[in-house]
């Protein structure tokens, strides 16, 4: 290895004037230089052997033996243990050698199901640690995406949400560590919030039209839910909480709370205004895709890859009932939406199965293991998975989005009969989100191919597409 | 057999230390993925020629590849892998080739590439072009292979049935539709980010930027995440119509490697459906089947363990091939001995015994032929007087036991012994049939055995059968096997030795055979309709002409068609049945005749030329293909005479061989150069308890002086359950793993203290009281008891212990009663030998 690659080219300068200045000294130096070259690295040596080897189960989402190995600063704290995990300068008293190393003619409890470490990443793990387990990473390189430096687009994204805000006039869309506000008809794109959060997931403007709820994260490390000022654009509130991307946002009807679904399988419920969580709940066992409040926001509903819908008391945040049939292995895949009819609590869900359905929320008839007491009515089957599916404002039709993985469709039904209205022109690929407009006269959806498609909720006529990022010029017409 | 290899090792180690003394190292036992000292040849072996594989290396875009493989013949004319040992002399720009000779494309051009080895060289000329140019990355041909290869798709990870963490991909790739749906299209496109690539879920977790529990699996520049990421740049696009490979071959072809310690790289071509041949070798999967024999790293480089013959299959995107690894071990001062050749067995058999340097066990005694094909053919130890009449036959030791054969086969005893192995496999079982469906299906089939029916023809009946199961026995087939699948799954294990099972849920994992081939099979059985008949227990076969099976997956009706065609096919109009029955009976049918040849054959050798003999698959060969396929075109022939065929092997030679081993072939149990000894089973052993001590049989349900092999059904039992002990089947499926031949201790206790034993010995009635009554002279009486007991004469040290014993005991009857119970009680009366 070279011994010049390692040093900084900023450091460089400075060298050169010692060894200008003392040329003497620098010489008897040398034959030192290598041992301090030998010196392990946190950021190349060991970082790599934890990432291969140990952070599977030692992150953020499983936390096994309630030690974190994801970042310097948590390895040197205790585990269950109750002993820290590293002891800087002290490898035999750090609890991770204990745990990496054969204990008398038990072999080493650690990595957990595979082959031990080899001896020579031992041996560095130990050198590492008795040099003092220095922390060497260096300061992040990625640019930063902010609102000075908003995020540019070679393709256009997946569209993973779209809704219209209550006054009619702005049109929400997913981005890529953005939300794009547009004119409802599509017209113009007129702001861009920009936030942490890589992926947003779900959409929801509060009844009053003041605020706007974004939830997302990047997958695998946080979720966050984020509530924007519509007014000035402004982020009012940015709460991270679970170690993954949060989904299904959807408002109090006194616009004071948001509900939403994380990949811990829980429901919580934050207070708009602080982002002071109010509700937990953990009766799903599966990712939880989407929630709605009921029409007097005593109740909470939330749907999950679990193939289930719950009913929630929100005051007691406990746990009512499975509003659908459990049969088991009835739906693969679980149901991934859920709203709620404008005045009655009835409840529009979709999923794997690609069936919408009405549901009654609350229970009439006692319950039994296996029934569907509660099934109103479904609707005709969609190709694939159903992603989303809404009422329009007064409830007489309902719109809902599907996807098999190549091809989708967007489709409106009447509530009442289920008689299909019109299937949108214009949609082939996968769609994944799809709402109405305030006046119920348009159909906005989006999906795989990045487009933004406007029709006609009566005949499905397409009215406008457009693509709602800004994308460089020269691939602006792809896909 | 532990303590033998335990001497082999020792043998083979001490071998080693002889090389490493005067030369270099060899790296035995070494994990083959570690780096260790620079591999070399061992002294002694000097090359003379190399050859080169492939002779010439074109490389067409950046992703483009070819392994290397390098052989040096010896002095000697033993093929040895010297790929990573030559030197690298030359190599051009244009390429790059790492430890293993992995040839890689650096950027566009031509030269040389130049191998040596001591004195020889051999050049490769190598081109590469459109190193440059955009390579659109296929999801079909590039990303599948690839992420099959990191293991995301096995059943210990994403493979699973339910996936892992929330992410299920098809098993081992089977199913790109819902591959590609699951990277792209769940949860709304999670899995993949079109406007930044790199920070895509797919790329992060198997690159560690985001914690995975698989680990680091492929990092930034190399193929795996470079085609990943490609893929996604250019937006995840599904080829869903691109050529897909149709065979796969494996090099070199059956390599055999000279000593332990030693390596060999492997190579895989694929072909694909446009004709089109490529070097899947980094991406292929090739397993051994015996890891104790020769080990086979990711890789694909081979390490030899210890002698020995090992498989290798090589897998790739549902295609298989396999070859054969032989280790030869060291064998310094073998010399063939020219053997005795009764029929073609012989020949082939020593054809492959001489390769392996493997010497035969000569011919066994005239006493143990008589009680070895007796006990194979009739489930019966030879009558006393039998043996005493075959013994003093003057003649020639061959003609007398080719008379034997003879006699045996299609005799009384034949047909009940056979008759019960045939009631095993067709789950002859009151619980499925009722009591008398039970005596009526075996009935029929002793009707089949003692008329010799040629196997085509029964297995014809017995899935074609229709009408009442008590009037047409046959029907009781598919009175059992009430599904469609069911029928399906067994009809191929028991006709075919194949199994059509993994494929219910997800295409095979180690052959060829799809998900969407076992609904179509299984289609065939769609069209049986069963009724009650008029009397109580009757039951009614016939065929509906409508119903359907249907897809697990999509749920919608299969249309019957076969997994792999022949031209002998039955009229269109024939029933589906009918169908079934003409494609699986034909003599065109590839696997029909071998797997019963192969069945018949491990019936009476011990073990089969294919082991398991209901599992043949590409990934399972035959030890001696051309025996197989010699003995499956005589069985054909001679229009599938199953007594002839039985006839055949028991005339051979090899069946005839000692169980005695030498030093050249003590270490052998798969090639049939000296006899196995095996473990009489329940019913046998039972019977021959019975024969030893001349008492009457007595078996619950049925008359006195049945055999156990005469019982109707797994249902009668003694009072001890001595038949279950010894291992008799259940007659629950059609798997011969439900025969039970393995040893555990409640037999010894049984055969010790069990009542079957002690009865047979104590009867006032039997053999053993009227000998000792008729016969006063004591070393006549032990004679006379080794006779009856072991079917043979006792040796001079034999005879003396005998009359001890009787002296010994509280009486002369007593006496010998003793000395019969230790004699039933040693391995010489437990075992066919």
């Amino acid at each position: 290895m070279s011994r010049r690659r390692l040093v900084p080219g900023t450091l460089l300068g400075a060298i050169a004037l010692l060894l200008a200045a003392l040329p003497t000294i620098v010489a008897a130096e040398e034959p030192a230089a290598p041992a301090a070259e030998t010196k392990v690295s946190y950021w190349k040596d060991i970082r790599p052997i934890f990432q291969a080897q140990c952070q599977g189960c030692h992150q953020p989402a499983k936390k096994g033996g309630g030690y974190l190995m994801t970042d310097h600063a948590s390895l040197l704290l205790e585990g269950d243990g109750g002993l820290p995990g590293i002891e800087p300068g002290s490898p035999d008293e750090s609890y991770l050698m204990a745990q990496i190393l054969p204990q008398g003619d038990k072999p080493a409890k650690m990595p957990k199901g595979t082959p031990p470490l080899s001896a020579v990443e031992v041996e560095l793990i130990r050198k590492w640690i008795a040099e003092g387990a220095v922390d060497d990473s260096p300061p992040s390189t990625a640019a930063p995406i902010d609102a000075a430096h908003p995020p540019r687009y070679e393709l256009p994204p997946v569209i993973t949400a779209l809704e219209y805000s209550p006054d009619g006039a702005l049109l929400a869309v997913s981005g890529y560590h953005e939300v794009l506000l547009h004119r409802a008809d599509g017209s113009e794109l007129v702001a861009r919030l920009v936030g942490i959060s890589e992926r947003v997931q779900s959409l929801a403007f509060s009844p009053d039209g003041k605020w706007l709820a974004v939830t997302g994260g990047s997958p695998g490390r946080f979720g966050e839910v984020q509530v924007w000022n519509v007014a000035d654009r402004t982020l009012a509130v940015s709460r991270s909480m679970t170690f993954d991307t949060i989904y299904g946002a959807s408002w109090s009807t006194d616009s004071t709370r948001v509900a939403f679904g994380c990949a811990d399988n829980t429901v919580r419920v934050i207070e708009a205004a602080t982002g002071k969580q109010v509700l937990f709940q953990g009766a799903h066992s599966d990712w939880v895709l989407d929630t709605i409040f009921s029409t007097d926001s005593s109740h909470l509903v939330s749907v999950s890859r679990d193939r289930s819908m719950k009913l929630i008391e929100v005051a007691t945040e406990r746990f009512v009932d499975n509003i659908t049939s459990i049969t088991p292995g009835a739906l693969k895949g679980g149901l991934m939406t859920v709203d709620r009819h404008p005045q009655r609590d009835e409840l529009l869900i979709g999923g794997a199965d690609g069936i919408p359905k009405l549901y009654k929320m609350y229970r009439e008839k006692a319950r039994v293991i296996g029934d569907d007491f509660n099934f109103i009515r479904q609707y005709e089957g969609m190709p694939g998975r159903v992603y989303a599916a809404e009422f329009n404002a007064d409830g007489s039709q309902l719109v809902a989005a599907s996807s098999d993985g190549a091809v989708g469709e967007v489709r409106v039904y009447r509530t009442d009969d289920a008689q299909l209205v019109c299937r949108c022109e214009g949609q082939v690929e996968p769609v994944y989100s799809a709402a109405f407009s305030s006046d119920g006269k348009t159909v906005a959806s989006g999906g795989f191919d990045g487009l933004v498609r406007l029709n006609d909720a009566q005949t499905g006529k397409l009215i406008r597409e457009f693509v709602p990022v800004p994308v460089a010029a020269t691939v602006a017409a792809a896909p | 057999m532990t303590s033998r290899w335990g001497i082999e090792w020792v043998r083979t180690i001490a071998v080693l230390a002889s090389v490493a003394a005067v030369g270099p190292s060899l790296t035995l036992g070494q994990d083959p993925t570690q780096p260790t000292t620079p591999e070399k040849l061992p002294d002694g072996i000097s090359i003379v020629a190399l050859e080169v594989f492939p002779p010439q290396i074109e490389l067409k875009n950046k992703y483009d590849y070819r392994q290397l493989l390098l052989t040096g013949k010896t002095a000697d004319g033993e093929l040895v892998d010297l790929t990573r040992i030559a030197v690298l002399e030359a190599i051009p720009d244009c390429v790059s080739a790492n430890e293993l000779r992995l040839v890689r494309p650096r950027g566009d051009g031509a030269g040389e590439l130049r191998l040596r080895v001591g004195e020889l060289s051999i050049g490769v000329p190598v081109a590469v072009h459109g190193f440059t140019e955009p390579y659109a990355v296929s999801f079909v041909q590039d990303v599948m292979p690839s992420m099959s290869k990191l293991g995301c798709n096995t059943g210990t990870c994403h493979g699973s049935d339910g996936g892992k963490n929330g992410f299920k991909l098809s098993l081992r790739g089977y199913d790109p539709v819902t591959d590609h749906g699951a990277l792209t299209d769940e949860l709304a496109g999670r899995r993949f980010n079109r406007s930044a690539p790199d920070q895509s879920l797919m790329l992060l977790k198997p690159s560690g930027g985001v914690p995975h529990v698989g680990g680091v699996l492929s990092r930034p520049g190399e193929p795996a995440y470079d085609l990943l990421r490609e893929w996604i740049a250019a937006g995840v696009k599904f080829d869903k119509d691109a050529p897909r490979v149709v065979s796969i071959e494996l090099f070199p072809k059956d390599p055999s490697l000279p000593l332990p310690g030693m390596k060999q790289q492997m190579a895989v071509l694929a072909t694909y459906a446009d004709g089109r041949v490529r070097d899947v070798t980094a991406e292929a999967f090739i397993d051994s089947s015996l890891a104790e024999i020769a080990e086979i790293n990711k890789q694909g480089l081979v390490t030899a363990v210890r002698r020995g013959e090992a498989a290798a299959l090589a897998r790739y995107e549902g295609n298989y091939a396999a070859g054969t690894i032989t280790v030869m071990g060291d064998r310094t001062g073998f010399a063939w001995e020219p053997q005795t050749e009764f029929n073609f067995i012989d020949t082939l058999v020593d054809e492959k015994l001489q390769r392996l340097k493997i010497l035969p066990s000569g011919l066994c005694t005239d006493a143990d032929f008589m009680r070895r094909v007796s006990l194979d053919l009739t489930g019966l130890p030879p009558a006393p007087e039998a043996v005493r009449a075959f013994l003093a036959d003057p003649r020639e030791s061959r003609v007398k036991r080719e008379e034997l054969v003879d006699r045996l086969v299609g005799s009384d005893a034949y047909v009940e012994y056979w008759t019960n192995k045939w009631a095993d496999l067709l789950q002859v079982n009151r619980r499925f049939l009722s009591e008398k469906g039970a005596w009526a299906l075996r009935n029929w089939i002793r009707e089949a055995v003692s008329h010799n029916t040629p196997y085509d023809q029964f297995a014809f009946n017995v899935l074609t059968a229709s009408g009442s199961t008590f009037e047409n026995p046959p029907a009781s087939y598919l009175r059992t096997l009430r599904e469609p699948a069911d029928a399906m799954e067994n009809s191929t294990q028991l006709f075919l030795g194949v199994r059509f099972n993994c494929n219910k849920c997800h295409d095979h994992p180690f052959e060829r055979w799809t998900q969407n081939q076992y609904y179509h099979l299984a289609a065939y059985f769609a069209q049986v309709g069963r009724k009650p008949g008029a009397r109580a227990d009757e039951e009614i076969i016939y065929d509906t002409h409508g119903g359907e099976v249907a897809h697990v997956k999509t749920g919608q009706p299969v249309a019957p068609a076969f997994p792999y065609e022949h031209p002998d096919a039955a009229a269109p109009d024939a029933t589906r049945r009918e169908q079934f029955a003409r494609w699986v009976t034909s003599r065109e049918n590839q696997y029909f005749a071998t797997s019963y040849v192969n069945r018949i054959w491990s019936y009476l050798l011990g073990v089969g030329l294919i082991e398991p003999i209901d599992d043949i698959r590409a990934g399972n060969p035959p030890s001696n293909p051309q025996l197989l396929a010699k003995l499956t075109e005589q069985f054909i022939a001679g229009g599938f005479n199953t007594q002839e065929l039985i006839r055949l092997i028991c005339k051979s030679r090899v069946y005839q061989q000692s169980i005695e081993t030498n030093r050249w072939n003590e270490d052998d149990q798969t090639n049939y150069s000296h006899a196995l000894a095996r473990r009489l089973p329940a019913e046998t052993l039972y019977d021959a308890v019975k024969s030893a001590t001349g008492s009457a049989s007595k078996l619950p349900g049925v008359p006195a002086g049945y055999r156990a092999s005469q019982l109707p059904d797994s249902s009668v039992e003694l009072p001890g359950g001595f038949l279950g002990l010894f291992g008799r089947p259940p007659r629950e499926s059609a798997c011969e793993c439900e025969r039970s031949s393995g040893v555990i201790l409640g037999q010894a206790l049984n055969l010790v203290n069990g009542p079957v034993i002690a009865d047979a010995i104590a009867d006032p009635q039997n053999r053993i009281t009227r000998l000792v009554n008729e016969q006063p002279d004591d070393a006549r009486l032990v004679e006379d008891l080794f006779v009856s007991i072991l079917c043979r004469l006792p040796s001079e040290r034999e005879a003396a212990a005998g009359i001890d014993a009787i002296k010994a005991g509280e009486n002369r009857l007593g006496g010998a009663q003793d000395l019969a119970w230790a004699l039933i009680n040693s391995p010489a009366f437990l075992f066919n030998h």
